[in-house]
């Protein structure tokens, strides 16, 4: 954000105003990225500073995302709806979770084969260890980390990381669809796949629970703020939490 | 879209309510010519590379992104749910643009390229960063780094 540059007074900074998460614009653009990056260089030739020069050219879209057939973004299979979420069907949501798995599965294959690599393996489990781990945690005993490196709360966090790569890569390898915008992606995750309601599920199973880190890692971890639409009160700790300031979660 | 008026309400709403350090004065180094400076980047989007301990949470630790690294070998785990990851996914060079700068290295835009590059977990607290700082000044100097471009998510 330019305001909290403003405000740090970096010696030599380049704002840019791209989504989050993206700050040389856009993949696969390899000239545009060329073009933001000289500019950032271009930050270190001034005399005199600090340096604060504003980038002011929006993204183009990514050259995946332009082709004829934009407007038909749409997911790659029909995946049933989330079975009911009423407590007793744990077991029904997990093999839910595992069947919608192997209906994704040719198309994260292939979007390894597609791009030449993949985002997935921050957990030691695979696709399917990580959906059982998760699962796991909404029935009554919480399972032990699959690792001596890792808590079994660091190790529930990894497991979701790779379920959401593996999905969000899977999604987007339908071969004559587009990318789709990630914010089109992060949609059809969370409200329209059993792992989206398996992860609301577990994000209110942390809530409930009187385990301190598990309260943060519901509170502020696993759902986007674009899902919630919200920051919470603050009272939660989520206002700042995200920056290290909950204890609890800080020790981990 | 990091333009402040197109953010959603609650998204400026925390971001406004930040924390954010403050410092006394803005150190400064004399510019000299591109074409001899020797650069490194710092990442802190919570890559690293797939068998390295992942970041701990909150952890101020860094890890090494060899220059010449394979793409498919970065993951990423920082903590926060609240940024993009497909672009990450489609090309790492969106996050940490190692392949342009060594184009631009090899057409002589810039002097040299760094044997490694570093990546924090962007979410840890400055002052956890910290105790780190003094190895990482010490693995850039022996490196001969004389520049290091911040590449914040």
């Amino acid at each position: 954000m330019r305001f909290q540059t403003e405000k740090m007074r970096p010696p030599r900074a380049l704002w840019v105003p791209f989504e989050l998460g993206r700050p040389f614009g856009t993949p696969n653009d390899p000239e545009f990225q060329t073009k933001v990056l000289k500019a950032l260089l271009g930050t270190l030739e001034p005399e005199n500073g600090p340096v604060l020069a504003d980038f002011d050219e929006d993204a183009p879209p990514s050259p995946a995302d332009t082709g004829d057939d934009q407007e038909a973004w749409a997911c790659p299979i029909e995946l049933q709806a989330p079975p009911p979420q009423t407590k007793g069907d744990d077991d029904a949501l997990e093999q839910a979770l595992l069947r919608e798995i192997g209906q994704l599965r040719p198309w994260y294959e292939l979007s390894v084969e597609q791009r030449g690599r993949t985002t997935v393996g921050v957990s030691p489990l695979d696709i399917e260890g990580n959906a059982r781990y998760i699962a796991a945690f909404l029935g009554d005993e919480w399972p032990d980390s699959p690792s001596e490196d890792m808590s079994a709360t660091v190790a529930l966090k990894h497991a979701f990381e790779d379920m959401r790569a593996w999905y969000f890569e899977a999604v987007a390898a339908q071969p004559g669809r587009v990318t789709g915008t990630s914010t089109q992606i992060i949609d059809w995750f969370w409200h329209e796949t059993t792992a989206g309601a398996v992860l609301k599920k577990l994000d209110e199973v942390c809530r409930e629970s009187d385990d301190e880190v598990m309260q943060a890692f519901g509170g502020f971890l696993l759902l986007p703020r674009y899902v919630t639409g919200s920051v919470g009160d603050g009272s939660d700790g989520r206002r700042n939490a995200e920056y290290g300031d909950n204890p609890a979660i800080a020790a981990e | 879209m990091a333009r402040w008026e197109e953010l959603p309400e609650y998204e400026r709403e925390y971001l406004a309510g930040l924390r954010l350090p403050e410092f006394d004065h803005t150190p400064w180094t004399p510019a000299k010519p591109l074409s001899e400076r020797r650069i490194a980047l710092i990442s802190t989007a919570g890559i690293e590379r797939r068998g390295d301990k992942p970041y701990p949470f909150f952890s101020g630790e860094f890890r090494l992104i060899p220059t010449d690294v394979d793409p498919s070998e970065l993951v990423m785990s920082h903590l926060s749910p609240n940024f993009d990851r497909t672009g990450f996914q489609q090309d790492i060079n969106v996050v940490i643009p190692i392949d342009r700068m060594r184009e631009l290295e090899a057409e002589g835009f810039i002097g040299s390229v760094a044997k490694f590059h570093y990546a924090f977990m962007g979410g840890s607290q400055p002052q956890d960063m910290e105790p780190h700082v003094p190895e990482l000044a010490r693995l850039l100097r022996g490196d001969e780094v004389d520049t290091v471009l911040m590449c914040p998510v």
